[in-house]
């Protein structure tokens, strides 16, 4: 396998530039003979749907949801970031992709991360003139708030909806094209494979959830936009459906997948409370502008907070980090939270597994109104969830699952190894390293899906320029024959266990072994464990129901298949990985503080993992990663 | 924990006849959520070898509109402000009795048990809930100064997440608070003045046109949004529709003969 | 053709039944001004009834513009009647499958019958027209005058009003109509977009006031002429007493009530 990352020539900055001026193009005569399909509605799919259509291309895409709107980018809540310097408080084009690069460990492609900081303003632009509601302030200009890890304030939002706002803005403009017939919505849909010819990326296979018929689709490129695979750990953020079948298919057609074990673990979000819980909430990261977070300083605490004196409280992040102190990135406050409820401090409840969010002086200085403009809905929602009031004694907190910084690799171009299959949003590895900021992944996919892709993609299909299949290939054939060999498979096995028992099952295992710490010994023990689940699954499943027609058993038990291996891989790759960065903390790899150490020598690099067939061991491939503009060093929020 | 006696609606197509099942739920913790309550009761139906129930969920905490059922009557179940999701089970008591009803109305066909198809609404944004942009370069957003209560304003409209509870609510199956909190927000914003005429029109015509009833202003999709989304921009929508229907030139082109 | 357009659309159709209610409460308003005429005994409100028919007869002629007001009027409900007939074809079409279980958090039982009151109030019309202005039904007797072939208002109210179940009826009409505006004058403001935020209260209030005013200043008619409050007419004013079904002929020209 090779991976050619196609970085442009010239200094960093001007790298997107002069790509612009090279790439190829496709005449708008021509763009209405080539098809092209996009999998996924979310922000980065319906940004790249509705711009392609808009450019003349004939589009569909597809979502397993009922209606493209509802893709998981409709819950990010806190923001979106773009260097607009509106403060004038020192954000620069350069200092955010600093910020971003430093955010991820120093585990990002340099070019890709400043194109990001690059277009982040654009994305505004855009964004506003389709008439997202951003907030404003009462001169009538837009508001910014500030995010973890960063020192200035550059965050765009709109209430704490702003994932919705902008995935309704790109929603809308593909239901436009969708009026103009330039693009075709396939909702209840699924993805079942990737069909590859003479190693190009040629159409897809699918599942219609309704009818469960499988059907194929040609086209001369395929966007995958599927999101990311949070879900692997059963209890995330990522909405319940949220799935790596379409990466993982498109991984075993050829398409190397990139860092698989660079897992974001939000710290902000609702303590697990239950043993049925099959879903965690977050709540926004913007609540740390405002909230601070401690413990008791005393183990075993059962005072209710308000009567534990300020003098008897651990405010762990301001002492520990006084620069950042509340506002350190996510995966050191995510760490911090873990070290102390390990240590025993964590509050009452829960398992002891939370500490305190308090807004009690934010609500002092500003008043209850100005927190309630700020934070209202994120206050009511973990008010209707644990029955407390957020007003009168602090937020419980704990960290979950939230967001995959690893995915299938691709170039610059967006695209995979596979020719013609492209990967944009959550569901490529490119730009935010070992750990992703606040607020970065919105300005990611909206990069990816309205400006990069619409100008790159031009670069493959002129090269294949009237050269096309269609589903009558006999290709086509033999993948929905296997599509629905897999089906037969599952629906036969008749044994005892449900698709959600194993998918618990599983992402207990890899949660233990492979969630805010790891370890070699736990990571060994978990690929074990991880053979068995997979094991039980392929001999005891038992989806009740026919495969004809809505079987979300079903749909549920090739999700969690898929999930299996992914898992496997996971581990492999953070066993593998034998340093701490961002978010992947090899415990054998700290500080006597308990903080990351890299090992640049060996580790500066992008590992993409090939899949070798069934049963075999996978095999790494690395991508150098050069620093033109910004040497690694230490990374420090002190 | 508690226990519960449920009544779910069940039918296996379009085509086919349906009817209420009945089934017992014992220690149910009543921190869970509905919907988890849900998985639980499928989790117990495959377990006797029965055909779980099939009903359309994902975020679960409330904000992409899936989950879509009518708890004793009313849309999204108890609660004020909340999506059946967002529901949890301490709402409930001991022994309570529960009928579970996909949404219903004739623009909503049912696709199975409790899920139906709620494309309707997605056509009604076809038909011009949006502004017309392409990705090209964009004027400065602070070229154009909003005031803060326009764009709160704005804001409240937007909220909403397309559930069609209102519609589910409504005794005439009407998309009105749906189809007027877009149009508001688009024609409440200088972006969307261009095509803010077109747009009223359009959509008013293509929600009639998908089978949607006429609204009789009695405030129930209102009281069942969990977004609290208001009757007010129904008002709005009123206006807009007359003034584009009956005032606002047709013809914009031709000269006018002098008498 | 825009017109047609804009009727064809559920919104434009529930502009003409706000407007159409809007006149027919603008008419109920006149009326009931009219009708407080009786308090001040029987020569003040028949000679109202001459005035009627006198007022601007200059341009329109003798009873001329009490023409124009009555086609308005009529004009107005039937179209007001067509279109809710219209709409509520609509509305059943729409859910043609319906829930078993309902519960209704705030909705009031005045909105949601609005069709119900409404037929009722239609056959009230009926019945009222019928009876006081062409005398087609006269449960008491029905006085002309011969001097101008009117109705004798004074008279024949009072004689039909000491019938129990004829007051009955008024009274309860009277509250229908009551139930219908409460609803129906604050949902005009809604229909016709002037509603919002600010106006809400106002335009509430303003439907309260309306349907409990309208309510007292008709139903009060009736019952104190029930409870002879009002005193019974001069013996004189009895005096002329016409053939019944040349009443009909005469004119169907007492109006009071239409
Ligand atoms: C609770 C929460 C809050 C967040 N808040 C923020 C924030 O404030 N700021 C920020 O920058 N980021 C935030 N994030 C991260 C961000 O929301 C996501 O990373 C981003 O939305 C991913 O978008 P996407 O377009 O890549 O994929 P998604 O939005 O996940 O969309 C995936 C799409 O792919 C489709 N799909 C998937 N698999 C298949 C298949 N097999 N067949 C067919 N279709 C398929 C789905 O139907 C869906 O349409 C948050 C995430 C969570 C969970
Ligand atoms: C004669 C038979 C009548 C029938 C069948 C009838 C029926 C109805 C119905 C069903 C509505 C719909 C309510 C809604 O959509 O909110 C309505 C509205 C209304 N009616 Fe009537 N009505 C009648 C007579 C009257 C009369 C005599 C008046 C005069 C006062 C009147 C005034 C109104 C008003 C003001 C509305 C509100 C319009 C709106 O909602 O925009 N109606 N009527
Ligand atoms: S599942 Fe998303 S709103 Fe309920």
């Amino acid at each position: 396998m090779e991976l050619n990352s196609a970085i442009p020539e010239g200094s960093v900055q001007d790298k997107w530039g002069n790509h612009l001026e090279h790439v190829k193009l496709v005449g708008p005569n021509n763009r209405p003979s080539y098809d092209v399909i996009v999998v996924g509605s979310g922000l980065a799919g319906a940004s790249a749907a509705s711009s392609l259509a808009a450019q003349g291309y004939n589009v569909h895409c597809f979502c397993f949801q009922d209606t493209p709107r509802r893709a998981h980018s409709i819950a990010a809540q806190g923001g979106i970031n773009a260097a607009k310097n509106y403060r004038e408080d020192g954000d620069t084009i350069y200092r955010l992709f600093y910020d971003t690069q430093k955010g991820g460990d120093f585990r990002a492609r340099e070019a890709n991360v400043y194109r990001l900081a690059q277009l982040s303003t654009r994305i505004i632009d855009q964004a506003t003139a389709q008439g997202v509601p951003f907030a404003r302030e009462y001169g009538g200009h837009l508001a910014n708030r500030s995010f973890g890890g960063v020192l200035v304030s550059r965050t765009f939002y709109c209430r704490g909806q702003t994932g919705q706002q902008l995935l309704l803005g790109a929603y809308q403009s593909m239901q436009r094209q969708i009026f103009d017939g330039k693009l075709t919505m396939h909702p209840r849909t699924e993805l079942q494979d990737i069909v590859t010819i003479d190693g190009r990326a040629r159409g897809i296979v699918v599942r219609d959830l309704v009818t469960g018929e499988i059907k194929s689709h040609a086209a001369d490129a395929v966007v995958l936009a599927s999101g990311g695979y949070g879900n692997v750990y059963f209890k995330s953020t990522n909405a319940i459906n949220s799935n790596v079948t379409a990466a993982w298919r498109a991984h075993r057609r050829g398409a190397a997948f990139a860092n698989p074990s660079y897992i974001q673990i939000h710290p902000t979000c609702i303590p697990v409370s239950g043993n049925f819980q099959c879903k965690l909430t977050l709540m926004s990261e913007s609540l740390r502008n405002d909230g601070r977070v401690w413990v008791p300083k005393q183990k075993g605490d059962t005072r209710a907070p308000s009567q534990i004196p300020e003098s008897e409280r651990y405010y762990y992040l301001e002492e520990k980090y006084p620069s950042f102190g509340n506002l350190v990135p996510r995966d050191v406050a995510s760490r911090n939270a873990k070290l102390v409820c390990d240590d025993g401090f964590g509050v009452e409840g829960s398992d002891s597994r939370a500490v305190y969010l308090d807004f009690k002086d934010a609500i002092s200085r500003q008043g209850k109104d100005v927190i309630s403009e700020k934070y209202g809905n994120l206050f009511d929602m973990y008010e209707e969830i644990t029955a407390q009031n957020p007003y009168q004694s602090p937020f419980k907190i704990y960290p979950a699952v939230h967001y995959c910084m690893g995915g299938l690799w691709v170039d610059y171009n967006l695209m995979t190894n596979i020719p013609g299959l492209y990967a944009v949003g959550e569901a490529n590895f490119s730009d935010h390293g070992a750990n992703r900021l606040g607020a970065s992944s919105l300005m990611q996919c909206l990069a990816d899906g309205y400006f990069v892709l619409p100008q790159t993609i031009g670069n493959y299909l002129h090269d294949i320029f009237r050269d096309k299949v269609g589903t009558d290939h006999p290709a086509f054939r033999q993948h929905e024959a296997d599509a629905k060999d897999r089906i037969d498979r599952l629906m036969s096995i008749g044994g005892s266990q449900t698709p959600l028992s194993l998918h618990r099952k599983l992402g207990d295992i890899v949660w233990e072994h492979c969630g805010m710490a790891r370890n070699g010994e736990g990571l060994k023990s978990a690929i074990d464990q991880i053979a068995e689940v997979r094991d039980e699954f392929w001999n005891d499943l038992h989806i009740p129901g026919g495969a004809d027609g809505v079987n979300q058993s079903l749909e549920r038990a090739g999700r969690v298949a898929d999930f299996i291996e992914l898992a496997d891989l996971m581990c492999h790759d953070a066993l593998d990985r034998d340093e701490s960065c961002g978010c992947h903390f090899r415990e054998e790899h700290q500080t006597p503080e308990g903080e990351v150490v890299r090992n640049d020598e060996k580790f500066s690099n992008v590992s993409a993992w090939e899949f070798k067939g069934e049963g075999q061991a996978h095999v790494k491939h690395c991508e150098p990663i050069e620093y033109d503009l910004l040497k690694p060093m230490t990374r420090s929020y002190k | 924990m508690i226990s519960l006696t449920l009544h779910v609606w069940r039918q296996k197509g379009p085509e086919v006849r349906g009817s209420f099942e009945t089934y017992r739920m014992k220690d149910v913790d009543p921190e869970i959520s509905f919907l988890e309550m849900m998985d639980l009761l499928n989790e117990q139906l495959a377990g006797d070898g029965k055909v779980p129930v099939v009903f359309d969920s994902d975020c679960r905490e409330g904000i992409c509109g899936s989950c879509s059922m009518v708890v004793n009557g009313r849309p999204h179940g108890p609660g004020e402000a909340c999506t059946t999701c967002q529901v949890r089970m301490r709402q409930f008591n001991d022994g309570d009795e529960l009928w579970i009803e996909p949404f219903r109305a004739r623009a909503f066909p049912l696709v199975r048990d409790l899920m139906v198809n709620r494309s309707a609404l997605d056509r009604v944004i076809e038909s011009g809930g949006y502004i017309s942009v392409h990705s090209g370069p964009k004027p400065e957003p602070n070229s154009i100064p909003i005031s803060h209560p326009v764009a709160e304003e704005a804001m409240d409209a937007a909220e909403c997440i397309g559930c069609g509870a209102c519609v589910a609510a409504c005794p005439n199956a009407s998309a009105m608070l749906f189809t007027s909190a877009k149009v508001h927000h688009l024609n409440l914003l200088p972006q969307g003045q261009p095509e803010a005429k077109s747009r009223v029109l359009n959509m008013v015509h293509k929600m009639d046109e998908e089978r949607f009833g006429a609204c009789t202003n009695l405030a129930e999709c209102q009281d069942a949004c969990p977004k609290d989304i208001s009757i007010r921009f129904i008002s709005a929508m009123n206006r807009d529709y007359q003034l584009a229907a009956l005032v606002d030139p047709i013809k914009r082109k031709g000269t006018l003969e002098s008498q | 053709m825009r017109l047609l357009r804009f009727y064809q659309s559920s919104v434009g159709k529930k502009v003409v039944v706000a407007v159409t209610g809007a006149i027919m409460i603008g008419f109920l308003l006149a009326h009931v001004w009219g009708n407080l005429h009786v308090y001040f005994g029987a020569e003040e409100i028949n000679d109202y009834s001459v005035w009627l028919r006198t007022f601007l007869s200059e341009i329109f002629g003798y009873g001329g513009l009490l023409w124009v007001i009555r086609a308005i009027i009529g004009g107005a409900l039937v179209l007001h009647v067509i279109t809710i007939f219209l709409l509520i074809r609509q509305n059943r079409a729409a859910r043609p499958v319906g829930y078993k279980k309902t519960s209704h958090r705030r909705r009031i039982v005045v909105g949601s019958t609005m069709a119900l009151s409404g037929i009722l109030i239609l056959c009230f019309i009926v019945f009222h027209i019928l009876q006081f202005t062409t005398g087609t039904i006269h449960p008491t007797t029905f006085h002309v005058d011969p001097s101008n072939g009117l109705g004798v208002v004074y008279i024949n109210l009072y004689e039909a009003f000491q019938v129990w179940w004829i007051a009955g009826i008024y009274v309860g009409a009277m509250a229908l109509i009551g139930i219908h505006i409460y609803h129906g004058a604050w949902s005009m403001f809604q229909s016709i977009g002037m509603n919002n935020q600010d106006r809400n209260g106002t335009f509430r209030a303003v439907a309260v006031v309306l349907s409990i005013g309208l309510f007292l200043g008709f139903a009060s008619v009736p019952v104190l002429f029930w409870t002879d409050v009002l005193p019974p007419p001069a013996e004189h004013d009895i005096a002329v007493q016409m053939p019944i079904d040349e009443s009909a002929t005469a004119g169907g020209e007492n109006d009071q009530w239409n």
